[in-house]
């Protein structure tokens, strides 16, 4: 019983990486078609200038390069394997997909990498996209132009420039209280390093330290739980 | 030369966003349907999911609105479409103004609201951002697999290590992500309303899931992340009025 449902997980997740893998190509072929179809269409009344393109193609690679590589090591393991598929192509991943999806397991109390994660992960996430879909789309209608002038208005631009701390202060507090061991330490090491260098230089090297933080504290949480620091793995 | 413009707003470039707009919104469906039925499989109530998908809906209500505000502001800007599009697939807030200011400087302006934007830039920008936008979905495409694979080795082998490395990488990354906001005040004084939203929210997260643990209803567990948030808005917004 047990090897068949072993088998029936592996089917599933093999058959979600088949699917992620084919609709993220067309999504990538489909995301190119559209300066493809308009260089097509208008190209002939433009002068398309190819080595000013290429050069702001360098630019922004030099840039997201990195930043590419960092956000998909560092988000896809919270997001599971359908998630990571359907985010990596509906983008905001860290504003609402990690959230969404981090949630989700919390609320339900499961694990990563399990079954039932894989399934509530994969809705979380595919509701939040639709939402968001949604929205832009009502946005670029007639939302956008009725709604920006009031929060972004003197009275309630405090509480909308603030979305992104109060979600992540939301996010964070149950989890370093749970781990206080590890958090209190995680934190302060973090803002020192902020005062320390300045919100400017950390801001401009966000993705390099960010990476650094990342795998420095699991080694110093290892470390951690091989002196006997900490007795058991983090809680959820 | 044709005014950008009337290329951004044309119905050629309607038609071809809509359709990649589209081909998402429909992923998403496609995915949902086959987690459903995969749930259903190994158990999990209808409850569960339908509650899931709703809490998860509600949720990315408010986190949509600074989105929204981008997309007007690059709207006035790039046309009604292509930033639509930009923010509905892959693009994220902070990525797109970023790029197409990236790009109108390689084309020697200023930045994409600079009064020499022309149809040529316009094209440039498109490109550059459809192009430099692909590296995620593409390492994601070549190496997802690779990395589950291992993932599951090391839960399987070493399940300690493997917790440390999924749950305590999680609390480096929220230490990360907190530490501008407790500390940005000491540089700029009204970033202090960041750091009320951030303490205010994660306490009132506590008070909620404290109230489920006390009272065993599982309402408050759900409402401790989205009311959380909202709290913290709200803690900003007074904090505002007192400064």
């Amino acid at each position: 019983m047990k090897n068949k449902d072993t088998n029936k997980s592996e089917a599933y997740l093999n058959t979600t990486h088949r699917l992620g893998k084919i609709s993220t190509v067309i999504a990538i072929l489909l995301i190119l078609m559209v300066p493809t179809v308009i260089t097509a269409v208008y190209g002939k009344d433009i002068e398309f200038d190819i080595p000013k393109t290429v050069s702001a193609i360098v630019t922004l690679t030099a840039i997201y390069g990195v930043v590419s590589i960092v956000e998909v090591v560092s988000f896809s393991p919270f997001l599971g394997s359908a998630g990571t598929y359907l985010s990596f192509i509906t983008g905001n991943i860290m504003n609402m997909k990690l959230p969404a999806a981090t949630n989700a397991l919390r609320v339900n109390d499961m694990e990563r990498g399990t079954d039932e994660g894989e399934v509530i992960t994969t809705l979380a996430i595919g509701a939040s996209s639709i939402v968001t879909t949604l929205i832009l789309f009502l946005g670029m209608l007639f939302l956008g132009n009725l709604l920006v002038p009031i929060i972004t208005g003197p009275a309630l631009a405090p509480a909308f420039n603030n979305v992104t701390p109060a979600l992540t202060g939301a996010l964070a507090a149950p989890y370093f209280m749970k781990n206080k061991k590890l958090s209190i330490p995680t934190i302060i090491a973090a803002v020192l390093l902020y005062l320390i260098l300045g919100y400017s230089f950390m801001s401009a090297n966000y993705s390099y330290f960010m990476l650094g933080f990342i795998v420095v504290s699991f080694l110093c949480y290892l470390g951690m739980y091989k002196i006997g620091f900490i007795k058991e793995a983090p809680k959820k | 030369m044709k005014n950008y413009l009337s290329i951004a707003n044309s119905p050629v470039m309607f038609f071809v966003c809509s359709i990649v707009i589209l081909y998402v919104f429909i992923q998403s469906f496609v995915f949902m349907r086959r987690a459903w039925k995969r749930g259903k499989e190994i158990g999990l109530s209808t409850q569960v999911m339908k509650s899931t998908i709703l809490g998860s809906g509600l949720f990315s209500v408010v986190p949509s609105i600074p989105i929204l505000i981008i997309l007007v502001m690059l709207m006035s800007v790039l046309g009604n479409y292509f930033p639509w599009l930009r923010l509905s697939v892959i693009g994220s807030s902070s990525y797109e103004n970023v790029a197409a200011n990236i790009a109108a400087r390689s084309f020697g302006l200023l930045s994409y609201t600079d009064s020499g934007y022309n149809a040529s830039i316009f094209v440039s920008t498109m490109w550059a951002m459809s192009i430099c936008i692909l590296y995620e979905p593409l390492l994601v495409v070549f190496g997802k697999k690779s990395l589950d694979r291992g993932m599951t080795s090391l839960r399987k082998h070493k399940p300690v290590v493997y917790t440390l490395l999924i749950d305590g990488i999680f609390i480096a990354m929220m230490g990360w992500f907190c530490a501008p906001y407790l500390t940005y005040w000491t540089e700029k004084p009204e970033q202090i309303l960041a750091l009320v939203a951030l303490i205010t929210a994660g306490i009132s997260a506590l008070v909620l899931n404290w109230l489920a643990k006390k009272t065993g209803r599982h309402f408050f567990m759900e409402m401790s992340f989205p009311g959380g948030m909202l709290i913290g808005m709200l803690g900003s917004y007074i904090a505002n009025l007192f400064l």
